[in-house]
């Protein structure tokens, strides 16, 4: 099926929320151009690149969002920072369901925990890099994830976490200590040069 | 030779992730686009139904300012009538009050608050 353009691509996301709870049907398209990549994303890494479900995460995301447009209150947050919080919550509900564990009661992992990354090559470091985010502790991965791969700053973050921002920092930061310890050792094997 | 990972190699890991971000395919646009199609048509179907034009007597109680203002109306001339017909002592002290506070003597030794029928009568 072929996708028009987005007719509104100057238009902010608050804007066309109202467009699109007033019946402007351009509007909801630009919407879904706009938002369901970026959901589609983040659904994904949390996932652990479970495409599928990831798809189902962001239909369902996006759906909420159709649903609250009516009743949207206007400078309360950003559009996206909600969805991007509706899209944790239903990736911790599914990651629950389908593990049967609280996650957040996952240990920080050891060293020698490490994804099954025999015989890479450069193909493979986005998978890596996927199984490597899986074995973080939950909290750990959505920050990570929004802060590298979705580009969020801090704030937004704290946002979308509902916690503060030092501790998205401290999050980050431990999440990066843990990808470099479940990567160590790969260094070579994902493509990265013994330069120094 | 280096084998841990350092931050300059993840930083390399996460901008190769962000440049092979994975793209919606079109049958998940079309699907939520349909979610937001069908939304806004529910809400439509939900709406309240236009107002019917009002009729002439609608019409001839708003030009009073509506059924409150039509209340207060209705609760004044009953008041009114009421004090003519009762005509109660309240009043009628009043009256003496008056026509000792303004002077008056015999040639015009009342006051008539409530002028009876057949003054107004004879008054035209």
């Amino acid at each position: 099926m072929a996708m028009p353009l987005d007719a509104h691509s100057d238009t902010p996301d608050e804007a066309l929320l109202v467009l699109y709870a007033n019946g402007d049907r351009a509007a909801a398209r630009s919407l879904t151009l706009r938002l369901t990549p970026r959901v589609l994303g983040f659904a994904t890494r949390m996932l652990g690149g479970d495409r599928a479900e990831a798809e189902d995460v962001a239909q369902e995301a996006m759906l909420r969002l159709w649903r609250i447009a009516p009743d949207w209150r206007q400078g309360e947050a950003k559009v996206a920072t909600w969805l991007y919080r509706v899209t944790a919550n239903l990736c911790t509900d599914r990651l629950r369901r389908r593990r049967g564990i609280a996650l957040d009661a996952v240990p920080e992992p050891e060293d020698g925990a490490r994804p099954a990354l025999s015989g890479l090559i450069e193909a493979d470091r986005m998978a890596a890099l996927e199984a490597a985010l899986a074995a973080l502790p939950l909290r750990q991965r959505q920050a990570v994830a929004l802060r590298h791969l979705e580009g969020l700053g801090n704030v937004e973050i704290a946002e979308v976490m509902d916690i503060g921002v030092e501790a998205v920092e401290s999050l980050v930061a431990r999440g990066k200590r843990s990808l470099a310890a479940v990567l160590s050792g790969r260094r070579a094997e994902l493509g990265y040069g013994d330069d120094d | 030779m280096t084998t841990e990972i350092e931050e300059r190699d993840l930083d390399d890991l996460f901008a190769e992730a962000r440049a092979v971000a994975p793209a919606p395919s079109s049958a998940l646009l079309a699907r939520v686009e349909a979610d937001a199609v069908a939304a806004q048509g529910a809400r439509a179907q939900v709406r309240p139904a236009a107002r019917r034009p009002a009729g002439s007597i609608a019409r001839w109680f708003a030009g009073f300012g509506g059924g409150p203002a039509l209340a207060g109306l209705a609760g004044a001339a009953v008041a009114g009538v009421w004090l003519g017909v009762v005509q109660p002592a309240p009043v009628a002290g009043l009256a003496g009050r008056l026509s000792e506070a303004l002077g008056q003597d015999g040639a015009f030794d009342y006051v008539e608050l409530i002028p009876s029928f057949d003054a107004l009568d004879a008054e035209g």
